[in-house]
């Protein structure tokens, strides 16, 4: 037995410990905001946050989420309170498909956690999930917008 | 036979009257198809169909049940932006549907277009020519969505049409209402206003007359200076649901008792996986053991395969040995002669084995 949190709520599961957290979150728990992409770690659509940390749940497998707190999409933000990222993405409109952007928001809301003020180099070396559609500029002013909006409402 | 010349005339005559009650009967049949109809049975009795595209309810909901996917681009919302300013529709109370994969929602529009380009084809034809690639659009089954189309034919020409004529009708059906001249009356937000008398009718009011009435065969089209959302950077109607995670994409899909396969290409181009059931894997022990399911060809593209697996270890081996070409059967086009040969290949070895020997260089033996 492998026990964890997602978005708050318990789990208890029952699963060969080396499949991949993604397969858990995804076909186990039918949280499908997360993303399959590539499978190897690379591209990030399936980016989570575990224990706070940004993770490639395609590459973890569900055994190192034993204890864990693990926070997807599904527990981010809602249409009625929009987590700060995601409001900086409605407001600069950033996804195009869409596909890569649950994953690109995972990762830019743990890169603000960590770094607060980031600069433009902070979200190059932070932000590695690749987006096919190329919305770069928009995620890299997006991700300015949200931190103005946070220090603003912490000012 | 010998050909006389009564028989020549008498046959000529025949030929010509069967050819000419061909005609008047393709006329017939192409001047009969009913667009707004067609679409309005394919969705049944508890929806309006105004016009070709557009649905209209009581509540004043107006829905553009658009052909057309979103890939991102904005398609959706510049077909919205579209009928937002043609319809004068209230954007709070307008929304747009995905239109169902049945025949009446072809789209006749684009092929139109790309016949065509940006030429009217009503102003000289009548709706004849429409009905014509409304009828033929049926019967091709033509949907899709890309080529820049969907805006400029779909958009353009179709739904921008749909739209002021659907605003023409329920104008006309206000000012029966009201007892005066169709010229009095302004659209607004979804609502006809006699700004005389300061009396306003909701759209969804006047639905139920309005779409009695004949569509007009000649809309009159708003001018761009009196466009709102036309050409304005209007918020994409597709964003919201992406950035909470929402969308079902097609990896999204589930179904019960779903199963997961790993494709298996065979190594020869054009060959056909047939079989791997009953192979030794070393590595995977027997195919059909605990996990696997079974094997199904998949019959698009060229040389594929399926190996289906239920549980997580056995759909893990089955990519691994998709990727890793173990020894399974393959059938080969064997070229010019035609037919297939079946040929086994061990990709450890990297060994070839046939009915008749195989050359490694993608050839099977005997051609």
């Amino acid at each position: 037995m492998i026990r964890f949190t997602v978005n708050g709520r318990s789990h208890e599961v029952d699963l060969e410990p080396e499949m991949p957290l993604l397969w858990v979150l995804r076909e186990e728990l039918e949280l499908r905001g997360t993303k399959f992409g590539c499978g190897l770690g690379v591209c990030g659509a399936c980016t989570i946050h575990l224990n706070g940390r940004a993770v490639r749940s395609c590459v973890t497998p569900v055994s190192a989420a034993e204890g864990a707190d693990l926070r997807t999409i599904e527990g981010l933000g809602t249409r009625d309170e929009p987590h700060p990222i995601q409001q900086a993405w409605l407001d600069h409109q950033v996804p195009q498909c869409g596909y890569c952007q649950v994953g690109m928001q995972m990762s830019a809301a743990a890169l603000l956690d960590s770094v607060p003020n980031p600069t433009d180099q902070d979200i190059t070396d932070g932000i590695t999930n690749v987006c096919r559609c190329g919305c770069y500029e928009r995620i890299r002013s997006a991700i300015h917008g949200a931190a103005a909006s946070v220090r603003h409402e912490e000012g | 036979m010998r050909i006389t010349r009564r028989g020549l005339l008498l046959s000529a005559a025949a030929g010509g009257g069967a050819m000419l009650m061909g005609t008047v009967g393709l006329g017939m049949w192409v001047g009969a198809y009913d667009r707004r109809a067609r679409q309005q049975d394919a969705l049944g009795s508890s929806v309006r169909m105004m016009t070709q595209w557009i649905r209209i309810d009581d509540d004043d909901t107006v829905t553009l049940l658009g052909p057309h996917t979103e890939m991102g681009q904005g398609t959706q919302t510049s077909l919205l932006q579209i009928v937002l300013d043609e319809l004068s529709a209230d954007p709070a109370k307008t929304r747009y549907e995905l239109a169902p994969a049945d025949p009446a929602f072809t789209h006749s529009d684009a092929i139109q277009g790309m016949l065509a380009g940006e030429q009217d084809l009503s102003t000289w034809s009548g709706s004849l020519v429409e009905k014509l690639f409304g009828r033929v659009c049926e019967l091709g089954g033509v949907m899709f969505t890309g080529g820049s189309m969907a805006v400029r034919y779909t958009g353009w020409r179709g739904i921008r049409r749909s739209a002021a004529c659907a605003r023409m009708m329920l104008v006309e059906a206000a000012a029966d209402q009201l007892g005066v001249d169709p010229s009095e009356l302004t659209t607004d937000n979804s609502a006809v206003v006699h700004a005389a008398t300061g009396q306003r009718i909701g759209y969804g009011a006047l639905a139920a007359a309005a779409v009695k009435l004949p569509i007009p065969e000649r809309p009159v089209y708003k001018k761009p200076g009196d466009w709102k959302y036309i050409a304005t950077a209007y918020p994409r109607i597709d964003i919201p649901e992406k950035v909470f995670g929402e969308p079902v994409y097609g990896i999204d899909t589930a179904v019960p008792g779903m199963r997961y396969a790993a494709i298996a290409p065979p190594p020869l181009a054009q060959g056909r996986v047939t079989g791997v059931a009953n192979v030794p894997f070393p590595e995977f022990g027997l195919l059909g053991g605990a996990g696997f399911s079974g094997f199904a060809e998949a019959n698009v593209g060229l040389g594929r395969g399926n190996v289906l697996a239920d549980q997580f270890d056995a759909r893990t081996q089955a990519a691994q040995m998709s990727t890793a070409f173990s020894v399974y059967y393959f059938f080969c086009n064997v070229g010019s002669f035609g037919g297939y040969q079946g040929i086994m290949y061990d990709a450890k070895n990297d060994v070839y084995y046939g009915a008749s020997e195989s050359r490694k260089d993608g050839q099977a033996a005997g051609y």
